[in-house]
């Protein structure tokens, strides 16, 4: 711009109107006259130079002002000729103005003709700024104000912008009926839009779509983004389709059916894509279902009174369906009206009421499935019933009828009832948690109910069973009790039979020669094996009570045993065992399942449903919940436990009766038939050689009694098992000493049994320590020091190498695998066990083959005293001298009556 | 003016079909465009090769380079532009329904949207003969294969964004969304008509002042 001179003189002549101004520039050189509109910008650019001429410096300041207070939009449209003026000035630019002037001033012009220039000024740029005249002259002050707010209005847009709107957005859906909606069965959904970072914010779509950012707070683009929400949400619910095809999305109406949809899948549908569903509070939501079981049919007075047991033939439960409403059950009507109405809105109590289509179904469908007696018992006891297919399961809770909960109470108080009379007929006494334990099983078993009786060894689980038998009888129960157990045991159970109740009938059902044949009632032993083979010979019989002793054999419910004796229908049966389960919950479910079946559903549904959660340990309410439900039907008592310690004597002395096995049989009659001969032809003169023949007889038939093996010593890998009752009963008793973790002591006179023991005993993996005659003594105290650690249960013992100084008090059992005739010797062995400082009762087993020799010679003592005490002082030298005919009686094997 | 550079499409194998329904239209214009069916079959080879080079698209035109065996040629593809008032009548169709914004960011094109259009006298899809196109091959007959496998792939581009089509006609996307947004909002100063003009002018005024000024550095 070094064309137009700034540093000359320049003065402004203002024209009419004042957008015809000039400004004309001088200096030596030449003049420049410029229109206001072209001297603008060499008056702005010309500012900020140092060399101006004052004249042009107050020119350029004025221009300056001028243009800012256009920026502000301060002109205003002029009277007269159409023209632009600069408005009215507040204090602050007056004082602008005057402030110009005073600096501005110089020599010949005063401070008043230079606020004159800049008033000129002003006016000037005001009207050359605007690319148009005003259109209407401005005619009273009147219409000014409006102008400049207007003006200033729209200009607050350009230069404040505001604080960010927010753009991105969420919608949701708002439900709105009024009464007479309501009765034609529709409602309205209200499209709300809300801010995404701050759900406070929201207003209602229609707002959005024709209000002004003031009135809905949100950005350009929230249309937009709403749009996009809104289409993402017809895909989820195609009903709203309807609102994309408006122009402004605001509200749709929905019909019954429609409203049905939303509930049914559109909520949830909705939900997925982040839209909610908003409901009024008038309208109500809370209904909710629950399954009740209860009988199919309500008994009658008379009915209810002829029952004696919980289920008869043929009963039949059923879950139901009931609806309440704010957690309060409603009637039979409203449930039918519930189902009969076509809409899902229903007036309920006074109360419009939403109903979702799934509580609808089940009004309709009360009954949701029937139940058998078992599953009954188990909801009722448990609280919960599995419901759904096998693929997808559903725990419901479940809620008990009337009839149900009386039951319950009844299977729950079963132990505590009042003790029952002890049965008249039984010949002994019963102590008194035996008399609580009959008392529980007499309620159970009047109820058509199984148990499972698991006391530890030695607290008279046979002699409850028997009373029981016979409590049965006295209310009238007939038919036969038939017992299961391991071949071992049935000389116990025959003992204790004709112990405790002389008048029973009692029949062995065992052996090629076995056979049902006129049985009435009494008791009927068989073993597991023999069961296994004969169990539908058995099945045809009309069992009262069917008894599973030592029912851990049939742990497996996969082993044919396990399957035969399910085969076998009976009133009631009832497992006894020692040994505790409750580590192995398919163990369990496989006796629990033979007491009660169907009470803890199919094997892999009790997998499912119990065993995997609580061996996961994942739910503690699972664990309880199944301790409820078995808890009824399981009765365990410990020697421990502190009703029951005092009452046990601290030691308990118990025959075992066995019996040969064939092979045995053989071998003692054919050992006796020679040594006899041989006896018999032996000199009268030569008493040495007589003497030695008996004494190998004696020996020899102690030998066969033990075991085959042992007689003939075997030794190596040969087959123990299933050749000696004594062998196998010694596993049994091993097996329930150990499950309860005691210790006991194995007394035999030979080495060389006691070997055979150890080996069988190694292959069972039993840990076990030996001490005989030979083990140095340093050895012994290790020994004693192992076995009282607990680190060897099982100890085996030489009977001479006992000595003074073991203390063995960690045993709570002794067996005495072989008898030694002098009782004296016995006693000190089972003393090393029984001793000051045994805190538990202490058991003795002796083992007494029926019918041989170990049984006669033991009676024998008994009836003459004096070769007792002759026995005593010289051991058994003192038996050679009998007579041939005395050793004959002595020695002959007589069969078990 | 805005100008959007599509990317150089890649091999693709198989036959590459128009789906959607409009890319379809789109194709069958191309086919009336096209005089020879020798041509259309060298220019879906071409298009398919990969050896087309980005295609710039405006308002009214499209421009894009092609390489063949013989050499590289760049085809100038037009066709009409809508005017103003067409302009206006399509962002009001598009404002007609909630839907149909969305769906256009979706990638779909409504066919109630293009039907209602021309209702309104706009016609969103180009018959054959208003697809021009001119290419620096000396081919005798426009189209050219070159032109026509540009053609074919803009029928892709069409495909997945609608926008394109919009664009090619005169409305770009922003500005069809900020039209839309603009739509709702009541004109601010209503209650007295009359004055609207020069409250106009006096802004426009005030607004060149305050440009002034900054540049001024004031």
């Amino acid at each position: 711009m070094s064309f137009v001179p700034v540093t000359g003189t320049a003065s402004f002549r203002a024209g009419q109107p004042p957008r015809e101004g000039v400004v004309e520039f001088t200096d030596e050189r030449r003049t420049v006259a410029l229109p206001i509109r072209a001297a603008l910008p060499v008056l702005t650019k010309a500012h900020s130079r140092d060399d101006l001429h004052p004249s042009v410096g107050l020119l350029s300041g004025a221009a300056l002002l001028g243009l800012r207070l256009v920026a502000a939009g301060r002109i205003e449209p002029a009277g007269g000729e159409p023209s632009w003026r600069m408005g009215p000035l507040d204090a602050d630019d007056e004082d602008r103005v005057l402030r110009l002037a005073a600096a501005r001033a110089y020599d010949e012009v005063t401070v008043d003709a230079a606020e004159d220039v800049v008033r000129a000024m002003l006016d000037a740029v005001a009207d050359a700024m605007p690319r148009a005249a005003p259109t209407t002259p401005r005619a009273a002050p009147v219409a000014r104000p409006a102008f400049e707010r207007t003006l200033r209005q729209r200009l607050s847009r350009y230069t404040a912008p505001g604080p960010e709107l927010p753009q991105l957005v969420r919608i949701s859906l708002r439900v709105e009926a009024d009464e007479e909606e309501l009765v034609a069965g529709a409602v309205r959904l209200v499209l709300q839009v809300h801010d995404e970072q701050n759900p406070l914010h929201l207003c209602d779509a229609v707002v959005l779509w024709t209000g002004t950012p003031a009135e809905h707070g949100f950005g350009e683009r929230a249309r937009t983004h709403a749009a996009i929400a809104l289409r993402g949400a017809a895909e989820a619910w195609p009903v709203l389709d309807r609102l994309l095809e408006l122009r402004v999305p605001d509200e749709i109406t929905l019909d019954g059916d429609e409203l049905e949809s939303l509930l049914e899948d559109g909520v949830a549908a909705l939900a997925g894509r982040g839209v909610d569903v908003l409901w009024p509070r008038s309208l109500g939501r809370d209904l909710t279902a629950t399954t009740v079981l209860d009988r199919s049919r309500p008994m009658s007075q008379r009915e209810a009174q002829l029952r004696t047991g919980i289920f008869g033939e043929g009963e039949l439960f059923s879950f139901r369906w009931q609806l309440a409403v704010h957690g309060d059950p409603l009637t039979e009507e409203e449930m039918e009206q519930l189902a009969g109405s076509a809409a899902p809105l229903l007036r309920l109590r006074g109360n419009w009421t939403v109903v979702d289509p799934a509580i609808a179904r089940k009004a309709r469908k009360r009954v949701v499935r029937t139940a058998t007696a078992s599953e009954a018992i188990a909801a009722a006891l448990t609280g919960v019933v599995q419901l759904g297919t096998a693929e997808e399961p559903v725990e419901e809770q479940v809620q008990l009828g009337a009839s149900l909960l009386q039951v319950r109470e009844r299977l729950l108080n079963a132990a505590h009832q009042p003790p029952v009379d002890v049965p008249a007929a039984l010949q002994g006494t019963l102590r008194d948690y035996q008399r609580q334990g009959l008392t529980w099983l007499a309620e159970l078993t009047s109820h058509g109910l199984g148990a499972c009786l698991a006391d530890d060894m030695g607290l008279g689980k046979t002699i409850t069973l028997i009373a029981l038998h016979l409590h049965r009888v006295e209310q009238g129960h007939q038919g036969p009790v038939l017992v299961v157990c391991p071949a071992s045991l049935l000389g116990n159970w025959e003992q204790e039979l004709a112990r405790f109740a002389p008048g029973v009938d009692v029949r062995r059902f065992h052996g090629g020669s076995r056979s049902l044949e006129g049985l009435t009632d009494g008791f009927v032993l068989t073993t597991y094996g023999t069961m296994r083979v004969s169990h539908e010979e058995l099945a045809e019989v009309g069992w009262d009570l069917v008894v599973a002793d030592e029912a851990q054999h049939v742990k497996n419910a996969r082993s044919s045993t396990a399957k035969a004796l399910r085969k076998i229908p009976s009133t009631v049966r009832v497992a006894l065992t020692g040994t505790p389960m409750e580590n192995n919950l398919t163990e369990l479910w496989s006796i629990l399942d033979w007491v009660i079946p169907g009470l803890l559903g199919s094997r892999q549904a009790f997998r499912r449903v119990w065993a995997s959660p609580i061996e996961a340990g994942v739910h503690e309410a699972k664990t309880r919940q199944f301790a409820d439900l078995i808890g009824p039907f399981l009765l365990r008592r410990k020697k421990s436990d502190p009703g029951i310690a005092p009452e046990l004597p601290a030691k308990t002395e118990t025959d075992h009766p066995l019996h040969l096995s064939r092979e045995q049989v053989v071998l003692y009659e054919s050992f006796v038939r020679d040594t006899m001969a041989r006896i018999a032809r032996a000199q009268p003169d030569d008493p040495v050689t007589r003497r030695g023949l008996v004494l190998a007889l004696l020996t020899g038939l102690k030998q066969i009694c033990n075991h085959p093996a042992h007689f003939l010593k075997e030794s190596g890998a040969v087959r123990l098992t299933g050749r000696s009752q004594k062998l196998d009963l010694v596993d049994e008793l091993l097996g329930t000493v150990l499950a309860e973790d005691g210790a006991a002591l194995v007394f035999t006179q030979y080495v060389a049994m006691a070997r055979l023991l150890e080996a069988h005993l190694d292959k069972a993996g039993i840990p076990h320590q030996f001490l005989h005659g030979g083990t140095p003594v340093r050895d012994r105290e290790a020994m004693v020091a192992r076995f009282q650690d607990g680190q060897a249960p099982v100890f085996l013992l030489s009977l001479k190498a006992g000595g003074t100084g073991l203390n063995l008090t960690r045993a709570d059992h002794v067996i005495h695998f072989d008898r030694w005739w002098n009782p004296a010797v016995e006693e000190q062995a089972t003393d090393r066990a029984y001793r000051i400082g045994q805190t538990r009762p202490v058991q003795v087993h002796r083992l007494i083959t029926q019918g041989t020799i170990e049984e006669r010679v033991g009676q024998l003592l008994e009836r003459k005293r004096a070769l007792a005490d002759a026995v005593l002082g010289g051991g058994e030298a003192a038996l050679t001298e009998l007579s041939d005919d005395e050793l004959r009686d002595l020695v002959t094997l007589r069969s078990p009556e | 003016m805005t100008t959007v550079v599509h990317p150089r499409a890649p091999v693709r194998r198989g036959a590459a079909r128009a789906t959607r329904w409009w890319a379809k239209a789109w194709v069958r214009a191309v086919e009336e465009a096209s005089y020879s069916s020798a041509d259309l079959g060298a220019a879906r080879a071409i298009s398919r090769s990969g050896r087309i080079g980005q295609i710039s698209v405006e308002p009214g035109r499209y421009v894009a380079a092609v390489e063949d065996q013989h050499g590289l040629w760049a085809v100038l593809g037009t066709l009409p532009v809508l005017d103003p008032r067409a302009v206006d009548a399509l962002v009001e169709t598009v404002a007609a329904e909630t839907g149909r914004v969305a769906a256009l960011l979706a990638g779909d094109l409504p066919h109630a949207l293009v039907e209602h259009a021309e209702e309104a006298g706009v016609e969103l899809l180009p018959y054959g003969t208003e697809l021009g196109s001119t290419c620096t091959c000396q081919a005798w007959a426009d189209p050219c294969p070159h032109a026509l496998a540009v053609m074919y792939q803009l029928a892709w581009l069409l495909e997945d964004d609608p926008f394109v089509l919009l664009h090619l006609r005169g409305l770009a996307r922003e500005e069809l969304l900020a039209r839309l947004h603009d739509r709702g909002e009541p004109a601010a100063g209503a209650e007295h008509p009359g004055d609207d003009p020069d409250i106009d002018v006096a802004v426009d005024a005030a607004l060149r002042a305050a440009a002034l000024l900054a540049e001024l550095g004031q």
